[in-house]
């Protein structure tokens, strides 16, 4: 097998030659390029395939945002790094939406390394190129219809933080966003927790409005297909029940990440289904739940690991479907999604397609964890999926 | 003498010997809105003691004299005065009256701090603009001066583990090695330590990386003097020395959208704020910038200056879009603009005609639409008073 390749682009060529010498020692290991601009960057992938690009933001002529949003769409497959310097307010919407990960000058060859090689792993078994595809050239997770006028409204002049923290974290797009960027210092302070609404506060108000006009600029144009939207809503309510439900079920220290996987849970799904609905949708089978024959949950999954999402959430999203069996000393991440996803199966909000495993749930719902909190777990259950209904009313008025 | 004081700007009083209120002018009356009382009657209860013990001094052998006292308002509060005193005296020497001039010094130091306020605050925001573009400046140097040190520290290493071997090779214990297999270890480590390419890289990172850290402690000591605190007074300065600290400062607003070229003449140090002109040159430089970054290919902004008898001319044109003849006159007032919303508040050029009325100089411009547009900075070279006479 050859060697995966790299490709850095900057207009000085001090930083070039910098990234040459101080990545001496991965030279066994890729195959490095250079480029002084995005023009001959785009020359180079056209000719050449590459696994990964690192571009500098500001460049004369073609600037990164360009060049990586560009590559987004000739070359869906590699992934895409921006190493800037410094990003301006009004650059920020542009970025945000065309690299998968962030890095700021200075950075340190470890850490250089440590994104490439990330972005080198591809996470689908027996589909990694055609999952690679199909996710690599996703800049923004569309909100459905019913749901994008409330996104929309967050742009508004007398719209503040809390409310767009509130709305972020019950929409799949906008946390999938934030979640992505909150690793990178462009985007505001790191926060400690990684709930999407701490993030939301960390980054403040314009950063976030910024992010929600940058997502709603790649809204599909064309008309959903009211059929896939019918069985999108479907999977969106869940998706906000289990959320909602789970933050019931998860430690205190596992809510942040249950609670993103949650609403994430069947963002593959989404994405491949809104390129039908963009009628470019070839491809994809209902039944089977794939795309090119690659299942909906690998492409969410290897989307949420090119934007860089922590760990615990993909492994969490990943498993969904896969019977848990958690330790006694703690129900974890990925068993917390699992035992709301089971108890919402029993509800209004259950996931067509994904089936009842009741055995299995009562053997979750006899975990120490969740028998000493004394709570009746169906009729929360009831609750959250209500509650998820009504979030659904709310909008439908 | 009525009609003379009525003509005097500031509070005038004529007051009797004993400093009976026996005129009042328009502006006095004005101010404290009373007439007619004991001119005392006005001065701040505190201050009185000062005033009376000078008039007494004064008295004795008449002489005007300066006192500093709180004059009340007719909305009764007090601001502090400079009052001028000056004994009219009859032809045999008796002292008749007082006249009495009273200058608001408050107002005067508002007004000051207000325009030094207003400086500052044009000043903050180019900065504001500037500092992105520093930091950009900054990290790029940072991030391939610390990639070549790694890259230092990791040839270092390999250099030393072929001295090793050579050390090795060369040791009298190993005597009973003969040389050829002493020449093919020697090679073979030179070839892992891949030697060819140290000795081209090694120098090309310490050069790089010389040259990045001077790179960031010029764009430093460029900060440092392009913020230079004016005093009140102005003093000599190297203007030629000003542009090239403002051409560095401003270096990542201009550099992706033209190239500068300086062609600076000998000039002789200029009596100036150094200060306010760093400000008029980066709002130029950067006005320039602006507008060539609609231009399809890459702009050129041309920077000169010399000498013209006495006065210094500087001129800044570009070879963008050029201003119409109908807002050419606009141009230097106060919030006119063209950029967009955010982009500028229309106060560089107003900013720059000031400063340069200040200085006694003045800015003029030329535009020709299609061609570019210049700015001509004149500037007198010893200071404004001696070209004023």
């Amino acid at each position: 097998m050859s060697k995966p390749s790299v490709l850095f682009v900057d207009d000085e060529p001090s930083i070039l030659d910098g990234l040459r010498r101080s990545l001496r020692g991965k030279r066994g290991a890729w195959e490095m390029s250079f480029a002084p601009g995005g023009a001959e960057a785009l020359e180079l992938l056209a000719t050449s395939p590459c696994d990964v690009v690192v571009s500098d933001m500001r460049m004369p002529g073609m600037d990164g945002a360009e060049l990586l949003s560009h590559v987004s769409e000739r070359h869906p497959q590699v992934g895409r790094v921006v190493l800037s310097g410094h990003i301006e307010p009004d650059a920020t919407i542009r970025v945000s939406v065309a690299g998968h990960r962030f890095l700021t000058k200075p950075s340190a060859t470890e850490d250089v390394v440590a994104v490439i090689e990330q972005l080198l792993v591809r996470t689908s078994h027996g589909h990694e190129r055609a999952a690679r595809r199909i996710a690599g050239g996703v800049r923004a997770i569309p909100a459905l219809p019913a749901h994008a006028e409330r996104v929309v409204a967050l742009l508004g002049p007398d719209v503040d933080l809390q409310l767009a923290a509130r709305t972020a974290m019950h929409d799949v797009g906008l946390t999938a966003k934030l979640l992505q960027l909150s690793n990178s210092r462009f985007f505001g302070s790191r926060p400690r927790n990684s709930s999407v609404e701490s993030i939301a506060h960390s980054m403040g108000l314009p950063m976030v409005q910024a992010v929600v006009g940058a997502v709603c600029a790649l809204q599909p144009t064309t008309a959903w297909d009211p059929t896939i939207e019918r069985h999108l809503e479907t999977a969106w309510r869940h998706a906000v029940a289990t959320a909602c439900l789970v933050e019931v079920v998860a430690s205190p220290a596992n809510r942040p990440h249950a609670q993103a996987a949650a609403l994430l849970q069947d963002v593959g799904r989404l994405i491949c289904l809104a390129a039908v609905a963009d009628a470019r949708g070839a491809g994809v089978d209902l039944a089977a739940q794939t795309r090119d024959g690659v299942p909906f949950r690998d492409v969410g999954v290897e989307l949420l690991h090119l934007w860089g999402l922590h760990p615990p959430i993909i492994a969490a999203v990943a498993h969904r479907d896969t019977p848990q069996s958690p330790d006694a000393s703690g129900l974890g991440v990925a068993a917390s999604v699992r035992t709301a996803h089971l108890l919402l199966q029993e509800t209004e909000s259950a996931c067509p397609g994904a089936g009842a495993h009741g055995e299995e749930l009562a053997h979750l719902l006899s975990h120490p964890q969740l028998r000493a909190q004394g709570i009746d777990w169906r009729a929360a259950a009831d609750d959250a999926s209500r509650h998820a209904g009504q979030r659904d009313d709310d909008r439908g008025r | 003498m009525a009609a003379l004081a009525a003509a005097v700007p500031h509070g005038t009083w004529v007051t009797s010997v004993t400093g009976d209120i026996v005129y009042t002018n328009a502006p006095a009356l004005q101010y404290t809105g009373r007439q007619g009382s004991p001119w005392e009657s006005m001065v701040h209860p505190d201050d009185i003691e000062t005033v009376r013990c000078d008039s007494a001094a004064a008295c004795l052998e008449p002489a005007a004299y300066l006192a500093e006292c709180r004059i009340e308002r007719t909305d009764r509060s007090y601001r502090r005065h400079s009052v001028s005193f000056t004994p009219v005296c009859a032809d045999d020497g008796r002292l008749e009256h007082w006249i009495v001039i009273a200058t608001d010094i408050e107002k005067d130091a508002e007004a000051r701090r207000a325009e030094v306020e207003a400086s500052h605050a044009l000043k903050l925001e180019s900065l504001g603009r500037l500092s992105a573009g520093l930091a950009h400046e900054i990290n790029t140097p940072i991030q391939f001066v610390g990639d070549n040190t790694r890259f230092l520290a990791e040839a270092y290493r390999d250099m030393l583990d072929l001295l090793l071997v050579y050390r090795a090779c060369m040791a009298p214990t190993t005597g009973e090695v003969n040389w050829d297999e002493r020449i093919r270890r020697a090679q073979e480590a030179e070839l892992k330590a891949d030697i060819e390419y140290l000795a081209i890289e090694i120098p090309n990172a310490v050069s790089q990386s010389l040259e990045g850290t001077e790179r960031v402690a010029s764009l430093v000591r460029s900060m440092k003097s392009f913020s230079y605190k004016d005093s009140t007074e102005p003093a000599y300065a190297d203007l030629n020395e000003a542009i090239r600290t403002t051409v560095t400062v401003a270096r990542n607003e201009v550099k992706y959208v033209a190239d500068v070229a300086l062609h600076l003449g000998e000039l002789p140090d200029v009596r100036c704020h150094l200060g306010d002109l760093n400000q008029v040159f980066l709002n130029l430089l950067v006005n320039a910038a602006d507008a060539l970054t609609d231009k399809d290919e890459r702009g050129e902004i041309r920077i000169s200056s010399e000498t013209d008898g006495p006065a210094a001319v500087i001129r800044f044109s570009d070879n963008g879009p050029g201003i119409p003849e109908d807002i050419q006159q606009s141009i230097f007032e106060p919030f006119f603009t063209t950029k967009e919303i955010g982009k500028g508040t229309g106060q560089g050029l107003a900013l720059a005609r000031a400063v340069m009325e200040k200085h006694g100089g003045s800015i003029g411009v030329r535009s020709v639409i299609g061609e570019g547009t210049e700015f001509i900075l004149r500037l007198p070279i010893d200071g404004k008073q001696n070209v004023s006479v």
